[in-house]
């Protein structure tokens, strides 16, 4: 038995709560009972633990999208730990995940400002049938931290390091939205570039771009760590290249 | 004004000598509960795809390490390779790599469930690819794979429950949805193409929204001529729309996709399949076409939907 929340139900809850016609008091989960064993105070525990630790923060310390991001990989950690001994039933139920998004509201509206109610549609997961991976902001969370965690090392002080820094753009632009997704270390990969520096902004769309043309012919995912290293180094280089020949005169 | 330079994008496929690799892999099957299936769309009941047992029928070690000797790539720096990717969560798991050595592999693969929840546990579903990929890196030539994880020959099978074909039934435009989308009074239809790249079915992604008033008559009298000229034109509207906004999506800079693009997407790849044979136009002029001009895009809808005739037909009935 799990929560859930049908799309209407959910759009619903999100226009009200936004209109300021409806409270929190009107979000009132149905009982799923495609799995037999009981998960709700888990997810409510795991949700509950989310947006705690999210009210303890100093909010005014997070005013640019970049530091927001961060917090959202912080908490896409804490969500993680939360859910991450469910079954697929319940974590591959789209209604389980608008349930988590709404009970989530106070914070995907902070985390995604927006000035039209249905501009927030998406953040949801209401505003088609679909979630959308890199949209639906609870499902998005599970993800960041799932593809870290599946491409960390064992012994690793912190496996999940590498969800905790903001990266939205690259998150969703270059890992959710498009097939690196299912490869974890070539993710770890571009978040280490990113991390330290050395894939800015430009570079790594680029990079992107050239991973995007190499995997039409490569399966990521059957590549080991030193392959994938040796596949990032010859990106860059091409990427390095096609920028050295561009400033050419 | 328009470059006065064409150029699309194209799967880029540098190698020769690697097609012998691909014939062993017509025999790969995805065994649902002891029924095979051919690579492709494998379309189950709800029940069956949450508890039926999977296996895959592969081709034996040692034929696919023949076929592979038959090409540039060495046979033992080949590797045969099974891997599921879940369609509701980024999540995948490599359920076979191994070289192409005796035994490496059985007759029929089991899929174990409790190994891959997240994968083949999707209500959803899962894709699985078979492929045949050089396992490590090799020195460059010419024409020849070098890149570790370089697939020679593939299959793929996308694995999802039963569900309606392709359909965008009109809902009604109302004044939340008129506020929605910004729209000015008085408009009549309105087809909203949201995000498709990751629908098992592109009518998730597709909204047709027409008039209250308009839909209500239509729904009321759906034989009448005038109904069905209405419903006519708005297919050729919501198609023209829908494969429109896909191919620009698909563009990579101003360089128009090539249906290698599609690939990646089962559902909108479907239906620009399906729009192709329709048509009787060749996919990649399909996708250039739905790119560059709607207009004849349209032109071309038009015809294959017969407006002509029913527009004549509700016209008549005056």
């Amino acid at each position: 038995m799990h929560q859930v929340l049908t799309r209407k139900e959910a759009l619903a809850y999100v226009t009200g709560r936004q209109l300021g016609t409806v409270n929190e008091s009107a979000l009132q989960p149905g009982q799923s009972t495609a799995t037999q064993e009981d998960w709700w105070d888990e997810i409510e525990d795991a949700l509950a633990g989310v947006m705690e630790t999210w009210r303890n923060e100093d909010l005014t310390q997070f005013e640019s999208q970049i530091k927001r991001d961060g917090l959202e990989g912080v908490l896409a950690v804490v969500l993680h730990e939360g859910l991450k001994g469910l079954p697929a039933s319940v974590l591959t139920d789209r209604d389980f995940w608008r349930y988590c998004a709404a009970y989530m509201y106070d914070f995907i509206v902070w985390r995604q400002p927006t000035t039209t109610v249905s501009a927030l549609y998406p953040y949801f997961g209401v505003k088609s049938d679909s979630l959308g991976a890199a949209d639906c902001v609870p499902q998005r969370m599970f993800g960041r931290a799932h593809i870290v965690l599946a491409a960390s090392h064992p012994g690793e002080p912190d496996p999940y390091e590498l969800a905790k820094f903001g990266a939205a753009d690259v998150w969703i632009s270059h890992i959710l939205r498009v097939r690196n997704s299912y490869a974890p270390l070539v993710v770890r990969e571009l978040l280490d570039g990113v991390r330290d520096g050395r894939l800015k902004t430009d570079t790594i769309r680029e990079v992107a771009k050239d991973l995007k043309r190499v995997r039409s012919n490569v399966l990521f995912e059957v590549l080991e760590a030193e392959d994938v290293r040796t596949l990032m180094e010859s990106s860059e280089a091409r990427v390095a290249a096609r920028a050295a020949l561009r400033s050419t005169p | 004004m328009s470059s006065a330079i064409r150029s699309e994008t194209a799967l880029v496929r540098p190698f020769t000598q690697i097609d012998a690799a691909d014939t062993p892999l017509d025999e790969v099957r995805l065994v649902v509960g002891g029924e095979g299936h051919e690579a492709g769309a494998v379309v189950l009941p709800d029940d069956v795809l949450r508890t039926a047992r999977l296996q895959l029928r592969l081709p034996a070690p040692l034929d696919l390490r023949a076929a592979v000797a038959q090409t540039v790539v060495p046979e033992q720096d080949a590797a045969l390779a099974v891997i599921g990717v879940a369609k509701t969560n980024r999540v995948s798991k490599v359920f076979l790599l191994e070289y192409l050595k005796p035994d490496a592999w059985p007759a029929e693969l089991d899929l174990d469930r409790s190994t891959a929840d997240l994968v083949l546990n999707d209500r959803q579903g899962f894709t699985l690819t078979v492929a045949v990929v050089l396992r490590h890196n090799l020195n460059p030539e010419p024409l020849r794979p070098s890149i570790a994880g370089t697939w020679l020959a593939r299959r793929e099978f996308s694995v999802g429950p039963e569900r309606q074909d392709t359909s965008f039934s009109p809902e009604e435009l109302t004044e939340d949805v008129r506020k929605q989308f910004g729209l000015r009074e008085g408009v009549q239809r309105f087809v909203f193409v949201d995000t498709w790249q990751g629908v098992e079915n592109l009518s998730d992604a597709v909204r047709v929204y027409l008039d209250p008033d308009t839909l209500h008559l239509l729904l009321a009298n759906l034989s009448d001529p005038g109904s069905i000229q209405l419903q006519a034109d708005l297919a050729v509207y919501a198609t023209e729309t829908v494969a429109s906004s896909i191919a620009r999506d698909l563009m990579t800079g101003d360089d128009v996709a090539a249906p290698s693009a599609l690939d990646a997407y089962p559902a909108a790849k479907r239906f620009f399949e399906n729009l192709s044979r329709r048509l009787g136009v060749d996919l990649a002029d399909v996708i250039q076409i739905a790119t560059n001009d709607p207009a004849l895009l349209r032109a071309h809808l038009e015809a294959a939907m017969d407006l002509k005739t029913v527009t004549t037909n509700a016209l008549k009935e005056k």
